[in-house]
C-alpha cells in the first residue's frame, strides 16, 4: 500500500477529528453536498478499483460520473495500471487486493481483473461485506460462476457484471423479437468468437519494477513469465491474457458476454441453460448450436439476429422500448453502471445480476467445452452438470492454486 | 467419423511402434515451456479425436511420465493437465506422490479434485500432515471442495497451526465440509491467539457449516455468529437464520430495521426482499407503521421486491401518502406485487412530472392479461387518462387506439394533443383508414399538425407502407389544401410510382402554394425516380427560386446512396447541374456531392475545379477525400492527385493527401 498518503481510514480520521470540529474550519461546498445534486461525501458510495488496466479504468471512469460515487482507492498488480493513480491525492493505491477490501470504508468494489481472477477477488470482496461491480466475462469456470451468485445471495450483496452492450447493442433486437409482431422466436444467432488455446511460452526475465507476478497468476497454475501471458486482452499482437486457457475463455466468455448475453436476453432464457449442446457437423447443426427446454435454439453462427415465425425480428421507429415482459434496467437507468448504483442504494438486484451474469457465461462455458471435446454434450440446467459425461463434468471447475480458494 | 478413423490408427500405430516412431506422450516427459517442436501441442490434437475407450494405454504413458526420473517439472505439470480429462484411480499413486512439492501440488490436485473416487480423497487426507505448508494451503482447498467428512479430524489439527495462513484455510475447509462433526468444533474451537482474521475466517466458515446442517444446528451456528462481531458474517447469519427458522429471525430483522446500524439494516432489507416466507411477509408488513420515514420507504420497496402479494394491502395504503418518497416506493412495491385491480389506482398517482414518470415505470413493468383492458377503460376517465395515454404509448398497447382515435375529437385541445401522440405510436397499417377519415375532417391547424406527425408517426412504422399510402392517397381529392399538402409530404416517405404521380398531379396545380409543396417533396425524394422531374423543373420553372429547389434537389439524389444510379450516371447528372447552377452555392454542392462516388470520372471531374477560384476550397476538400477512400483500388491515379493536394495551401487539404501518400508507400 502506498503508505505515505493513507495513515488512517477515512472514517476512523472523522472519528479522531471530531475534537477538532470547535475549531474554525473550512469546509467545501463539495464535501456538503452540491447544488448540482451531488450529495455530501458522507452520503456518497466509496468505491475501490481492482484491476486498473484499460477497462477497469474505463469502468471507474463510468462509475465517477455518478454524483452519487467517490472513487477512493485502486488497486493493481502491475505497476503501470497503479501508477496515474499515485499522484492522485484522494485515491490510495495498492497492490494486494486483499489490503483494498480489509478496508471499512469502502462500499463497492469494481473488478476490472484478468478472467481468472474475478471470482476470487468478488468473492473475497462480498464476503467482507462489499458491492460489486464487475467486468465480463462473470467466471473462468462453470463452478465458480455458481459459487459466486451463492455468495451474493448469502452475503446480501448486490452485484452487477458488466455489459452495456446488452441493452445498449441489442436491446432494440431483443425488443423487435419479443414485440410479438413478429411471432415466437425461433432460434437466436450470435457469433462471439472462439475459444482460448493452451499456452506453451517459454519463460523470459521480468522486466523489474513491472509486475507482481505470483500475484498476477493467482489461483492459476505455476508457470514462467512471458509478457504474452499478461499482456491486456489480446494485446500484443493478438496475444494476451485472453488467447490463453489458465486465464480465459477466449472471445467465447469475452464477447459472450455481450452477444450470447443479448441473445439470452431477448431469449427469455437468461435465467436458465441449454439442455443440449450441439457440436457443429456440417449437416443438420452447421454450427454450434445450443437447444433450449422450450425448444428456442441459440446459433453461433455469423449473424446477430433473431429467427421468429414470421421472420428474421427488425426494429421500427416507435417501436415500445422494452415491451411489456422483456427485463430492462428499472428507475430509468441508462447504463449498467448506473443501474448498479441504483439497486445498491434501493437494495435490488440489478438488470445484469450476477445469476443473469452466471446464466450467460456458463453457455459460453458450454461451447467451450463442446468444443473441446468435440462431441454434443447433455445438460441439466437445474443441477448444473452434464448428464452421464464424467469426463465433461471434470472440466466444470478447475483446482485452485495454494491459497486462493473460494 | 473419418477423422475419429485416422485418430485410431494413429493412436494404435503411436502406441505400438513407441520404440521406432516418435512419441507424443513420452516427449511430453522431457518437455521445457518454449521447446520446438511440442509435443503438447500434438497430444492436445491427438486427444481431441481420441474416444474415452483408449484413454488408458494414454494414461499409462502419462503415469509413466510422472514417475519417470527424468521427466522434467513442466513435463509432469503438463502430463498432470492430461491426467485431469483421462485420469482414472490408476493414476493417483503416482499422482499423489507429487503432492509434497511446492508446485506440482496444485497440478496432482488439478487431478486428485477432479476425481470422482474416495482413493483421490483419501490420497490428499493422508498426505495433508506431511507436506510444506503452501501445499497444505491448497490440499485444504480441495478437501473442502469435495466436502470430505472423513477429513475433519485432521484438518481440526490445522486449525491451531501456527503458520495463520494454515489455520485459516483449515477453518474455511471445516465450514466447507460441514456436517455436525465440523459444526461442533467451530462452535467451540479454541483460537490462539484471538486473531481477528481467523475470528472472521471462523465466523465465515460457521455461515458456510450452516447451510449444510438442519434447522437447529443452524440456528446454533447462526446466533452465535449473530453475536460476534464480524459483520459481514452476521449479515449472512441474518439470511441463513430466516431460512432456518423464520419467526426467530423476526426479533433480530425488526431490530436491525429499527436500529442504528446501517449495514445491519441493509442486510435486513436484503433478507426481505430475497427470502420467501409468508410469515415474515405479515411481520414486516405488521412493522412499516413503527418506521420512520426514509426506513419506511426502504422497506416498502423491499417487500415489493419480495414479490409476495401478502403485502400488497399494507404497501398499497402509502400510495397516497404525502411524503414523496414513501409514495415513490409505494407506487414501485403495488407495481410489482399488483394485478390489473391495481392499474387505476397507480395512475391516480402520477400527478407530477416525476411521480408521472415513476407510475409509468411501475406499470410499463407488469404482467398480466388484464392490464391493457384496464388502460383502455381508464382513457374513458378524465381524470386517468394522460397519464393512461403515456403508459399505453410505453406498454405499446394496440387495444387503445380505437379509444384514442375517439379522444383526437375530444373537445379539450390538450387531450387531442396527447392522443394524437398516442394514435402516432400505437396505430399501424390496419388503422391508417380510420386515421385519415379524422384527418380529412380537421379544421384546425394546430390540430392538423398534430394528425401530420401521427401520420408520419404510422408510416414510419408500418408494415407496408405502399398499401398505407394508397389509402392515404385515396383521400387526396376531397381533402382540404393543407391536408392535401400533408398527403403529398407522406409521398416522400414511399417514393413509389403512384406517390410519384401524385407529386406531378400537385406540380401542375394552378395553386400555388400546393405546386411548391410538391416540389419541395420532389426535392426530398428517397430514390432516383424523382430525377427526370427535378432536371425538367431546374431547367424550365417559371419562378427562379423553384429552378433552385428543383436543382438542389436533383444534384442530391445524384450523391444518394439509396438511388440506384452508376457511378457513370451519378457524373453525367453532375456535369449537366454544373451546366444549369447559375449560382456557386450549387456548384459548391455539386463538387460535395462528387465526394460521394468513388470513381475515376468522379476524381477526374473534380480535378477541372482544384484550382478555380470559387470552388477550389469544396473540390479540394471532396477531392482529398475521394483519394483517401479510393486508395486501394486505384492506387495510380490517386497518387498524381494526391500530389497536387499535398502541395495545397489549405492545411486540412495537404494533411489528408499527405496522409494518403503515405499509406500509398507503406502499402507499395
Amino acid at each position: 500500500m502506498n503508505t505515505t498518503k493513507r495513515k488512517m481510514s477515512r472514517r476512523a480520521f472523522v472519528k479522531s477529528a471530531s475534537a477538532l470540529l470547535a475549531l474554525p474550519t473550512v469546509i467545501t461546498s463539495k464535501a456538503l453536498g452540491a447544488a448540482d445534486g451531488t450529495p455530501a461525501a458522507s452520503g456518497r458510495i466509496t468505491l475501490g478499483g481492482i484491476g486498473m488496466g484499460g477497462r477497469g479504468s474505463g469502468d471507474i471512469r463510468q462509475l465517477m460520473t455518478d454524483k452519487r460515487i467517490q472513487f477512493i482507492a485502486a488497486c493493481d498488480v502491475k505497476h503501470r495500471a497503479i501508477a496515474r493513480w499515485k499522484n492522485d491525492k484522494n485515491v490510495d493505491t495498492y497492490q494486494d487486493y486483499r489490503e483494498l477490501i480489509a478496508r471499512s470504508d469502502i462500499d463497492i468494489i469494481m473488478c476490472g481483473t484478468p478472467d481468472h481472477w474475478h471470482a476470487q477477488v468478488t468473492i473475497d470482496a462480498m464476503k467482507a461485506g462489499k458491492d460489486v461491480f464487475c467486468e465480463k466475462p462473470l467466471s473462468l469456470t462453470i463452478r465458480e460462476g455458481r459459487k459466486m451468485v451463492e455468495t451474493a445471495r448469502v452475503y446480501g450483496r448486490v452485484f452487477s457484471c458488466g455489459s452495456q452492450r446488452v441493452i445498449g447493442d441489442y436491446g432494440r433486437l431483443a425488443s423487435a423479437a419479443r414485440s410479438g409482431r413478429y411471432g415466437k422466436i425461433l432460434e437466436a444467432h450470435a457469433n462471439p468468437g472462439g475459444p482460448p488455446r493452451r499456452c506453451y511460452l517459454p519463460g523470459v526475465p521480468i522486466p523489474p519494477d513491472t509486475i507482481d507476478w505470483g500475484m498476477w497468476l493467482g489461483p492459476a497454475p505455476w508457470v514462467p513469465y512471458h509478457p504474452y501471458r499478461c499482456a491486456a486482452a489480446y494485446g500484443l499482437g493478438g496475444k494476451g491474457f485472453r488467447s490463453w486457457y489458465d486465464y480465459s475463455g477466449g472471445m467465447m466468455t469475452d464477447w459472450g458476454g455481450h452477444k450470447f448475453g443479448g441473445s439470452m436476453h431477448g431469449m427469455g432464457v437468461d435465467h436458465t441453460g441449454p439442455v443440449e449442446i450441439k457440436y457443429p457437423d456440417g449437416r443438420e447443426y452447421r454450427y454450434l448450436t445450443y437447444i433450449f427446454e422450450n425448444g428456442m435454439k441459440l446459433v453461433k453462427s455469423d449473424k446477430q439476429g433473431y429467427l421468429c415465425e414470421k421472420g428474421w425480428a427488425q426494429p421500427w421507429n416507435g417501436m415500445p422500448l422494452p415491451p411489456p415482459g422483456l427485463r430492462w434496467y428499472e428507475d430509468g437507468a441508462r447504463s449498467p453502471h448506473e443501474d448498479c448504483v441504483n439497486c445498491i442504494i434501493d437494495r435490488r438486484r440489478p438488470f445484469r445480476d450476477v445469476e443473469f451474469a452466471h446464466r450467460v457465461a456458463t453457455v459460453c462455458h458450454l461451447g467451450n467445452i463442446c468444443f473441446m471435446l468435440k462431441r454434443d454434450l447433455k445438460w441439466d440446467p437445474e443441477r448444473e452438470v452434464f448428464i452421464g459425461d464424467e469426463e465433461a463434468n471434470r472440466l466444470l471447475d478447475r483446482p485452485r492454486r495454494g491459497p486462493w480458494q473460494i | 467419423m473419418i477423422s475419429k478413423l485416422i485418430a485410431t490408427v494413429l493412436i494404435t500405430s503411436v502406441l505400438t511402434t513407441q520404440t521406432v516412431v516418435a512419441d507424443v506422450w513420452q516427449d511430453i516427459g522431457g518437455y521445457k515451456y518454449g521447446d520446438e517442436p511440442n509435443p503438447c501441442e500434438k497430444a492436445e490434437a491427438l486427444l481431441q479425436e481420441t474416444g474415452a475407450e483408449q484413454y488408458p494405454p494414454i494414461e499409462d504413458k502419462l503415469i509413466g511420465v510422472l514417475t519417470s526420473k527424468t521427466s522434467t517439472q513442466d513435463g509432469k505439470s503438463i502430463a498432470c493437465r492430461f491426467l485431469q480429462q483421462v485420469g482414472t484411480e490408476r493414476c493417483i499413486p503416482a499422482v499423489s506422490a507429487l503432492l509434497d512439492d511446492e508446485i506440482l501440488c496444485h497440478y496432482a490436485r488439478l487431478v486428485l479434485e477432479r476425481l470422482e473416487c474416495e482413493p483421490a480423497d483419501k490420497a490428499m487426507r493422508e498426505a495433508l500432515l506431511n507436506v510444506p505448508d503452501s501445499a497444505k494451503v491448497g490440499i485444504l482447498g480441495s478437501l473442502g471442495v469435495r466436502r470430505d467428512g472423513s477429513s475433519v479430524g485432521r484438518v481440526r489439527k490445522l486449525t491451531t497451526s501456527q503458520n495463520p495462513g494454515v489455520a485459516a484455510a483449515a477453518i474455511e475447509a471445516l465450514g466447507k465440509i460441514g456436517g455436525p462433526e465440523a459444526a461442533k468444533y467451530l462452535l467451540f474451537m479454541p483460537v490462539t491467539p484471538p486473531k481477528k482474521k481467523l475470528q472472521s475466517a471462523r465466523m465465515k466458515a460457521m455461515v458456510a457449516c450452516a447451510r449444510t446442517l438442519d434447522s437447529a444446528g443452524a440456528v446454533a451456528l447462526c446466533e452465535r455468529v449473530l453475536a460476534g462481531p464480524d459483520m459481514p458474517s452476521r449479515t449472512a447469519a441474518l439470511r441463513q437464520l430466516t431460512i432456518a427458522d423464520a419467526e426467530r429471525a423476526f426479533a433480530f430483522i425488526a431490530k436491525a430495521l429499527k436500529g442504528d446500524d446501517a449495514k445491519m439494516r441493509q442486510s435486513a432489507i436484503n433478507v426481505v426482499a430475497e427470502t420467501k416466507d409468508r410469515k415474515l411477509t405479515v411481520a414486516m408488513t405488521g412493522l412499516l407503521e413503527q418506521l420512520p420515514r426514509g426506513r419506511k420507504a426502504e422497506l416498502i420497496v423491499a417487500l415489493g421486491t419480495r414479490g409476495d402479494t401478502a403485502a400488497l394491502n399494507a404497501v398499497s395504503r402509502y400510495v397516497d401518502s404525502e411524503d414523496t418518497t414513501i409514495r415513490r416506493a409505494a407506487v414501485k412495491a403495488v407495481g410489482k406485487l399488483g394485478d390489473a385491480g391495481v392499474v387505476k389506482l397507480l395512475l391516480e398517482a402520477a400527478d407530477s412530472p416525476d411521480m408521472s414518470a415513476t407510475v409509468t415505470r411501475a406499470v410499463v413493468g407488469m404482467k398480466g392479461d388484464r392490464i391493457n383492458a384496464v388502460l383502455v377503460e381508464s382513457l374513458a376517465r378524465e381524470s386517468l387518462r394522460k397519464p393512461a395515454i403515456k403508459v399505453c404509448m410505453a406498454r405499446g398497447c394496440t387495444e387503445a387506439v380505437p379509444a384514442l382515435l375517439k379522444l383526437t375529437q375530444d373537445r379539450n385541445s390538450d387531450v387531442r394533443q396527447d392522443a394524437w401522440a398516442g394514435v402516432g405510436a400505437l396505430a399501424g397499417d390496419d388503422h391508417i383508414e380510420a386515421v385519415m377519415d379524422i384527418v380529412l375532417g380537421i379544421k384546425d391547424s394546430a390540430d392538423l399538425a398534430r394528425a401530420a406527425a401521427a401520420v408520419k408517426a404510422i408510416f414510419s412504422h408500418a408494415d407496408d407502407r405502399s398499401k398505407c399510402f394508397k389509402a392515404v392517397a385515396a383521400r387526396y381529392p376531397q381533402a382540404a389544401p393543407e391536408t392535401r399538402i400533408v398527403i403529398l409530404e407522406l409521398g416522400a416517405a414511399i417514393g413509389d410510382s403512384d406517390a410519384l404521380k401524385l407529386q406531378r398531379s400537385a406540380l401542375r396545380s394552378p395553386d400555388k402554394k400546393l405546386s411548391g409543396a410538391a416540389l419541395r417533396v420532389l426535392a426530398k425524394w428517397p430514390n432516383e425516380s424523382a430525377a427526370a422531374d427535378l432536371l425538367e423543373l431546374a431547367g424550365n420553372a417559371s419562378e427562379a427560386v423553384d429552378r433552385i429547389v428543383a436543382l438542389r434537389g436533383y444534384i442530391r439524389i445524384a450523391g444518394l446512396n439509396a438511388a440506384r444510379l452508376s457511378a457513370t450516371e451519378r457524373v453525367e447528372m453532375l456535369k449537366t447541374a454544373m451546366i444549369l447552377a447559375a449560382r456557386s452555392e450549387e456548384k459548391k454542392q455539386v463538387m460535395g456531392a462528387l465526394q460521394n462516388i468513388k470513381s475515376i470520372e468522379s476524381l477526374k471531374m473534380l480535378e477541372q475545379y482544384l484550382d478555380d477560384p470559387a470552388l477550389r476550397t469544396e473540390a479540394q476538400m471532396s477531392a482529398a477525400n475521394l483519394v483517401w477512400d479510393m486508395r486501394r483500388r486505384h492506387p495510380a491515379e490517386v497518387t498524381a492527385i494526391a500530389r497536387k493536394l499535398a502541395a495545397s495551401d489549405n492545411r486540412t487539404v495537404s494533411q489528408k493527401a499527405n496522409r494518403t501518400l503515405k499509406d500509398l508507400g507503406k502499402n507499395k
